[in-house]
């Protein structure tokens, strides 16, 4: 009886300091963090980190203000950590990195190695490792995260937003998580592919509202290309069909336009690709290991702009059989490319293993001299199974 | 002793929940890389081996618990000490799977909560049921493995449409041979979770039904085997060796990783509860037996007595045992060879050994 009275008097003590959380944080206390960016600081061994911060009031619907959406705040430090803590001198409330969707990291920074920056990413239970990381072309990635932009209020919002439609509509850049780039820093004899971010027109102008009050913001952010890495070191940018090339390698081909020649025109039919689905393989013969891409891809007639009868199975046979040839180059182009900076973007590594973990053993040290001059064999199958709402093009008729 | 039975269903649930309890959320097995989720498949039939040796036991004295047999196969003198180790060896097991259970949640969500709240607030909840009896033990297990179960499927699934689960990180199966599997399955996955379940030598005089009893607690042993081994395969696939590897919570890694069109992301209450509920069965099981043995071994008519007692030296052993959870971990490997070694799988050898030269002695005229 006396240990449910003492039960009883516990629990009634208990509700007195159980009422909450330990370490509560309310959200009138937090600054949103929608994004991050790092840069290397100039002649020192520092980094220095910058953080978008949502004004939330802002933002919020009909009671918007109409005031910045969003302010930029930076620290320096030795480590990342302390560049963060330091950054509470400035920002008055405390940055919560929870809703992190945008890592921006400065083009000097990959130049001189990213390894050391995912450390505290992957440690802190904070941030997420579903983070998008970009990489700032040309410019450091505090000024990306200071440009304004339109449609989006918040900027971090739009730069996702343009990498995930050009991801899937024209693949010449994907979307990377930070545990991508973890598992590619790992890559022995290669590294990461991030996406690339590029800042258009004059950088200051870009901080004031006032670029968003006109129909075509003077200065704006594009997606651009992708950044190839060796170990952690930025080593060259694809773009083009080469950075296409790379996304169909690496099985990351949504969609994309890809445009084949006519009997009398150059580059006028154009496919709209569906789905595609792509398998390495490997075969170990002696030193050189083979590489053979296997690609499968559904496509639709997009736009014909020459007078060709697509009404025949015929001509749609002749125009897989071009498609084929101009997926295998751009494939080969981007091979060739990485094969040129010595760097095992493209997972062949993987596949050796895979197929041979005993000669993979023997390669993995030199793997990056071994990859520069490996055979490799693309075999495409491809096919347009629908030309659209209209079979010949009236082109055609005219022509007549 | 006290009065009570539980059923053939309720002793699979409690040992899954105990086998599973800390080991699905711990990294296992990653000295044999890859093949990791290959080691614990091999390391359950050796689970399954070390159930017999109980079960075995349990046979020759089915009214009796370990401590009990214990005494009755030799003798008062040499049984009565063995059993008091036995008391020490559950109190620091289940203090060890606090101690674990609260690091992880405090590194995970729970920042700056000291960790003597976080380790109170489950021992209290724990002597509280406790002070119920087995049975309700036995049906909060009922319940909460319908939590988990739902949690679990519906995890797999999310995961499944996330699209982050890549096959291929999981192979070449074997690339470095058999060698490193067998390794790891003889140091490591043979013994944990499997010697730890020790524990229900003190619990199976509760079956109301024996036989069936017995082929609950192997399809239990098996049953977890498999679950281990596929979510360590799970973890390998969505993370990667590297990062699962390297991670102090990787199944907690891999769920954060799920993100569906931006709206179904930040599912890590998942594994949270997971956490709590895994952690609570198997610190009140290890608890359980301390307190059963003590009980048996000092005579004591109301095992209810006890419970409290105990559990406050089941909180303190869990904050002295080690400075950090660095040291934790590094000792744990070191016991699951040597302390929890000879508790779990060489005593009840000798012991059925004893037993079985006994009776053949016995038997003859």
């Amino acid at each position: 009886m006396t240990l449910k009275k003492g039960f009883l008097a516990l629990m009634m003590v208990c509700l007195l300091p159980l009422t909450g959380c330990w370490n509560y944080r309310e959200m009138n206390e937090l600054a949103i963090a929608i994004a991050m960016g790092v840069d290397k600081v100039q002649g020192r061994d520092e980094y220095n980190i910058s953080f978008q911060v949502v004004n939330a009031r802002d933002i919020a619907g009909i009671k918007a203000t109409g005031r910045i959406p969003v302010n930029v705040y930076s620290g320096k430090g030795k480590t990342l950590l302390e560049a963060v803590r330091k950054t509470s001198q400035k920002v008055p409330r405390r940055i919560n990195t929870q809703h992190m969707r945008v890592f921006v990291i400065g083009e000097a920074l990959a130049r001189k190695g990213i390894e050391e920056v995912f450390e505290l990413m992957e440690r802190d239970p904070e941030p997420r490792l579903t983070t998008r990381v970009f990489i700032a072309r040309n410019s450091d990635a505090a000024t990306i995260l200071k440009t304004v932009t339109a449609v989006e209020a918040i900027p971090a919002n739009a730069i996702l937003g343009k990498l995930k439609i050009t991801g899937r509509v024209l693949a010449e850049s994907y979307e990377t998580e930070m545990d991508d780039v973890i598992r590619g820093l790992m890559i022995k004899g290669g590294g990461p592919v991030i996406s690339g971010i590029k800042l258009v027109g004059k950088g200051e102008a870009g901080e004031k509202i006032s670029n968003v009050e006109q129909t075509e913001p003077p200065t704006d952010l594009y997606t651009s290309g992708m950044a190839l890495f060796k170990k952690g070191k930025l080593v060259g940018w694809v773009k083009g069909d080469k950075a296409r090339g790379v996304s169909w390698i690496n099985n990351k081909m949504k969609s994309t336009i890809v445009n084949l020649d006519c009997e009398t025109k150059k580059d006028a039919i154009s496919i709209d690709i569906i789905r595609s689905n792509s398998k390495i393989k490997s075969e170990v013969k002696g030193e050189q290991p083979l590489i053979r891409i296997h690609i499968k891809e559904i496509g639709i007639l997009g736009e014909a702009l020459c007078p060709v009868d697509v009404g025949k199975s015929a001509e749609i046979r002749k125009l897989e059989q071009q498609w084929n040839e101009e997926t295998e180059r751009n494939v080969m182009a981007a091979v060739q490319t990485a094969q040129k900076l010595k760097t095992d973007v493209l997972g062949f590594g993987a596949a050796v293993e895979r197929a041979n973990p005993k000669a993979w053993k023997k390669m993995e040290k030199e793997w990056d001299r071994i990859f520069a001059t490996c055979r490799v064999e693309v075999k495409v199958e491809s096919t347009i199974r629908r030309t659209g709402m209209v079979s010949k093009p009236y082109l055609y008729e005219e022509k007549k | 002793m006290e009065k009570a039975k539980i059923s053939p269903g309720q002793l699979f649930i409690l040992i899954l929940l105990f086998d599973m309890g800390t080991a699905i959320l711990r990294v296992m097995a990653m000295s044999a890389g890859k093949d990791a989720w290959l080691a614990i498949l091999l390391g359950t039939a050796g689970g399954l081996a070390i159930f017999w040796i109980y079960v075995s036991l349990y046979r020759l004295y089915p009214e009796l618990p370990l401590t009990g047999y214990i005494r009755a196969i030799l003798g008062k003198g040499l049984g009565w000490p063995l059993g008091l180790l036995y008391i020490l060896f559950f109190i620091h097991g289940g203090a060890r799977d606090l101690r674990e259970g609260g690091d992880l949640l405090i590194s995970s969500v729970m920042e700056q909560t000291p960790i003597i709240v976080v380790n109170a607030v489950m021992v209290l909840s724990i002597v509280y049921v406790l002070n119920k009896g087995i049975e309700v033990v036995a049906r909060t297990a009922q319940i909460f493995i319908m939590t988990i179960a739902i949690l679990g499927f519906l995890s797999i699934f999310l995961l499944l449409f996330a699209g982050v689960i890549d096959i291929s990180r999981l192979l070449p199966v074997m690339g470095n041979g058999l060698g490193p599997v067998i390794q790891t399955t003889l140091k490591q996955t043979i013994e944990f979770p499997h010697e730890e379940v020790i524990c229900f030598a003190m619990l199976l005089p509760y079956l109301n039904n024996r036989e069936k009893g017995i082929r609950a607690g192997f399809a239990a042993v098996l049953t977890s085997g498999l679950l281990l081994s596929f979510s360590t395969a799970l973890n390998i696939a969505v993370l990667g060796i590297d990062i699962a590897g390297r991670s102090t919570f990787p199944l907690l890694s891999t769920i954060r990783l799920i993100n569906i069109g931006e709206i179904i992301q930040r599912l890590d209450v998942f594994v949270v509860l997971t956490l709590i509920v895994g952690d609570f069965f198997k610190v009140a099981i290890f608890f359980y037996a301390a307190v059963l043995a003590a009980a048996d071994l000092f005579r004591i008519k109301d095992y209810r007595q006890l419970v409290l007692p105990i559990g406050i030296i089941i909180l303190f052993v869990s904050m002295m045992i080690s400075s950090s959870f660095i040291e934790q971990i590094e000792e744990g490997d070191v016991l699951l060879v040597t302390v929890f070694l000879w508790f779990g799988v060489l005593i009840p050898i000798f012991l059925l050994a004893a037993a079985g030269v006994r009776k053949w002695f016995g038997s003859r005229p």
